[in-house]
């Protein structure tokens, strides 16, 4: 343990007489983004998840044990950023072992319910408290996404509704639909809203301005409980 | 008729006269006898019937007059026949009629009887007919129930047939339902053992699928480090100047570094930075300053726990203003399957856990001053020695001779973390006022600094003596040795920075709610107050019958900090007050062994006391 710190000590006084900045060009690897997709069993996570890494709604799907992984590199401002996608499993006996898993090191939340099904939506806020629980320490960015909007003569959840819990609990609102084709873009755009604003929060590295050698420190303009670690 | 027989007579007695008259005589006689015989034969017919005529004539004669006396005189035949009532003839006369009225009258009765009877037999005679009719209907009926009985035996004859083809038929059935119920039998038992199978199959995927997380993450953590570690050696290869151009640079700056390095080098990395920043720090945290000393100690204390902002501090635990001194014990009962070692009351003081010697760890719920079990900790693969509840009463740390610590979350999901790293028997783990960070003490002669979060060593610190105990106050560690010495350890230093020597083993500490006082049981039988300002033993707490019963029994301060409790070798529990010194109560009598170790609920309304027999005693003022 000591000698390592004591290399990390080294390291660590040089960055930090750097800036923030991006330098993807330098990087040999992408970044990783993991976000979880959180909600009750049958509310469309798999079907969310397919239609963002493979671009089409799975015919049948089952239910989800423990944890499913579905990954896709996306471009973003000229950064390959790889988005991990842990599809969760919403029945509590195939996932009560494996909570603790999911929000280790976790970049983003996707809370997920069913429109036409008002328990899924009444359920959010233990699923709100379990990920406040397990991420003590961390300020996640966290989304709520209610699914299944094409079915528009058997929506039980308002939209109004969903906005003012989403507001109260500091939440941007998305409504889509995994399946309808419409919807698609849809899908796929609130990832990349996720992913861009992941990317935006959580400067990838400090990195030195390749013009001149002199760097001037600023403040940043967040506030200070934006860490996104 | 006279003549004849005369006439021959003399023929034949004149023929015997004279022999030659004889001859002549005879021929008479002959032809005498030849007339008689041929005129008599010609007569005799007559005089026969004639004979007969008189005969009868006579008969008649005799009849008729009888008749005629009869008819006439009815009487004379009556006196004839009895003459005593023949002399009364003239007298019954009229009785006479009577008697022939009454004899007519019984004629006229028997005649009509005789009449009746046969009107009744003629009635008779038409009944018999008609039973004779009926009599043959009955036989004709007779003859067609004989009929349609033989009719129906042959029936149920046939029906029999039927019956026992009936009976096979089922017998085969029976045997094909006792067949197929076998059959049935058997695949239940295969569908249970398939559900089975697939319960097992779905707990492999399950834990399979836990593992690949587990690797996920650990990969996404490698790739991170390699990533950064490329940009910094990256960034090592270029120079740099900083200008500093404003005051607060430096902070933000050094918020902005710690974002994406990883955990375990935080403190590292941070360090020299943040002296550079302190100022900056100093002058905004005014609250806490009290000399430039200590604002320079906490500033540095925040930073190697790695905390940015105060969120990382446990919220001030609600304050206590006056205890209640136990008077009685108002509930007893057996804890644990073995000796209790540890016991604690929550922040909220609703519940009570308590560790034994059995492995587990239990949670009471103090309800109506009664403890009422309401959950099992397990997992320990050892004695417990101590327990600890977080200063938000999340969770719980005990301490265990399995070597290890264990943690374990009271949200529901039940998750355990194991702290593992020392090689002898746990004695103390206590939670840090740092969120997720905890101490422990052990018989391996270390203390060690824990990161709850990752369950990684943060620091471990090597004694020269077995640890009984440690206790942590803001601002560092304390812990308590066999060597009889009290080491207190700080943060920022590996050497020990104060040692205060006790007359005997220590076996327990334990600090004040304003952390000005330390609080310890030696082997010597005595307890000591140590004023943490001075660093100085201010007082020593003993008593007649006060004898310390194990190396790891633990004394404490009342949550308001005025008393001292402590159980004794004899099960007595013993209260000083801490301000004047003297023996406040000692009580008596529940306990029948050596009380291990006591807890004051923050409230102070409660005290539990658990011994090596197994039991909890909860005691109260009221």
């Amino acid at each position: 343990m000591e000698p390592e710190a004591s290399s990390w000590r080294l390291e660590s006084s040089v960055e930090l007489s750097l800036t923030s900045s991006t330098a993807s060009s330098l990087l040999p690897r992408t970044r990783i983004f993991k976000i979880i997709v959180i909600g009750d069993s049958n509310v469309g996570k798999t079907c969310l998840t397919y239609r963002f890494c493979s671009g089409c709604f799975p015919g049948r799907s089952e239910a989800t044990i423990g944890v499913d992984f579905r990954e896709r590199t996306v471009d973003i401002d000229c950064e390959k950023i790889k988005i991990q996608l842990w599809d969760t499993a919403g029945q509590e006996r195939f996932r009560k072992s494996m909570v603790q898993h999911y929000y280790r090191n976790v970049h983003a939340v996707v809370f997920v319910y069913d429109v036409t099904n008002l328990d899924s939506f009444l359920s959010l806020p233990s699923w709100i408290e379990e990920c406040k629980q397990h991420s003590l320490t961390y300020d996640v960015p966290r989304i709520l996404v209610g699914n299944k909007c094409d079915l528009t003569d058997e929506i039980q959840v308002p939209t109004d509704m969903a906005q003012k819990f989403a507001d109260g609990q500091n939440m941007p609102l998305f409504e889509t639909s995994a399946k309808n084709p419409n919807d698609s873009d849809h899908v796929e755009a609130i990832f990349l809203t996720l992913a861009h604003k992941l990317k935006c929060h959580k400067p990838m590295m400090l990195s030195q301005p390749p013009d001149n050698n002199k760097v001037l420190l600023q403040p940043e303009q967040k506030d200070a409980v934006t860490c996104w670690c | 008729m006279a003549g004849v027989p005369g006439a021959a007579e003399g023929l034949s007695r004149g023929g015997g006269a004279g022999a030659a008259r004889s001859g002549w005589k005879r021929h008479i006689i002959r032809a005498l006898k030849q007339r008689d015989r041929r005129q008599k034969a010609s007569f005799q017919d007559v005089i026969q019937a004639y004979n007969r005529v008189l005969e009868n004539t006579s008969f008649l004669q005799h009849l008729t007059g009888k008749i005629q006396t009869e008819l006439t005189d009815p009487q004379i035949s009556h006196t004839s026949r009895s003459p005593r009532t023949s002399l009364l003839v003239p007298n019954s006369l009229e009785s006479l009629h009577a008697m022939k009225e009454q004899y007519q009258e019984q004629v006229a009765v028997l005649q009509s009887t005789g009449g009746e009877l046969a009107y009744k037999i003629i009635e008779l005679n038409k009944s018999l007919v008609d039973k004779d009719g009926k009599l043959e209907e009955q036989e004709a009926r007779v003859s067609e129930l004989d009929q349609e009985v033989r009719h129906l035996e042959a029936s149920r004859k046939c029906l029999q047939v039927l019956v026992d083809l009936q009976e096979t038929d089922n017998a085969e059935l029976k045997e094909g339902y006792d067949t197929m119920l076998k059959c049935k039998h058997q695949r239940e038992e295969e569908l249970r053992i398939a559900v089975h199978k697939g319960e097992e199959a779905l707990q492999g995927i399950v834990k399979k699928k836990e593992q690949e997380a587990v690797h996920r993450n650990n990969k996404n953590e490698r790739e991170k480090k390699i990533r950064i570690s490329k940009v910094i050696k990256k960034a090592t290869e270029k120079t740099v100047s900083i200008d500093m151009e404003r005051e607060d640079v430096a902070t933000l700056d050094l918020k902005t570094l710690s974002l994406d390095i990883p955990e375990p080098q935080d403190s590292g990395k941070t360090l020299n930075r943040a002296f550079r920043s302190a100022s900056a720090t100093m002058l905004r945290s005014s609250k806490f300053v009290e000399t430039f000393k200590d604002l320079f100690d906490f500033r540095k204390r925040r930073v190697n726990s790695m905390c940015s902002q105060s969120e990382n501090l446990y919220p001030r635990a609600p304050v206590c203003v006056a205890a209640t001194i136990p008077s009685k014990a108002i509930f007893v009962l057996e804890a644990h399957d073995s000796e209790v070692n540890g016991v604690k009351f929550s922040p909220s003081s609703k519940l009570v856990a308590t560790g034994g010697a059995d492995r587990v760890i239990k949670l009471w719920n103090v309800i109506g001053g009664r403890l009422q079990r309401i959950q099992d900790l397990e997992g320990c693969n050892s004695s417990i020695t101590s327990v600890e509840f977080s200063p938000s009463g999340s969770q719980i740390l005990a301490a265990s001779a399995d070597k290890a610590a264990h943690l374990w979350k009271l949200d529901g999901s039940k998750s355990k973390d194991t702290l593992t790293g020392h090689n002898d028997k746990v004695t103390a783990a206590k939670f840090k006022s740092v969120v997720h960070q905890a101490v422990t003490g052990s018989m391996d002669r270390t203390v060690k600094e824990w990161d709850l979060h990752k369950g990684a060593c943060l620091r471990s610190i090597k004694v020269p003596s077995f640890c009984t105990d440690v206790v942590c106050s803001d601002y560092y560690i304390i812990s308590g040795h066999h060597d009889k010495k009290i080491r207190f350890w700080d943060s920022r230093v590996t050497r020990c920075t104060e040692e205060i020597p006790v007359q005997g083993k220590v076996t327990s500490l334990n600090i004040n709610p304003e952390q000005t006082q330390l609080l310890s049981c030696s082997r010597d039988d005595t307890l000591k107050v140590i004023d943490l300002r001075m660093n100085n033993v201010r007082q020593v707490f003993r008593a007649d019958g006060f004898k310390c019963g194990g190396d790891l029994t633990r004394a404490i301060f009342s949550p308001d900090g005025n008393y001292a409790i402590a159980g004794s070798a004899d099960g007595a529990l013993f209260i000083w007050n801490v301000t004047t010194g003297h023996l406040e109560k000692s009580l008596q009598g529940m306990h029948s062994a050596s009380v291990n170790a006591v807890a004051w609920s923050l409230s102070g309304e409660y005290v539990v006391s658990v011994d090596r027999r197994k039991m909890a005693v909860l005691w109260s003022a009221f």
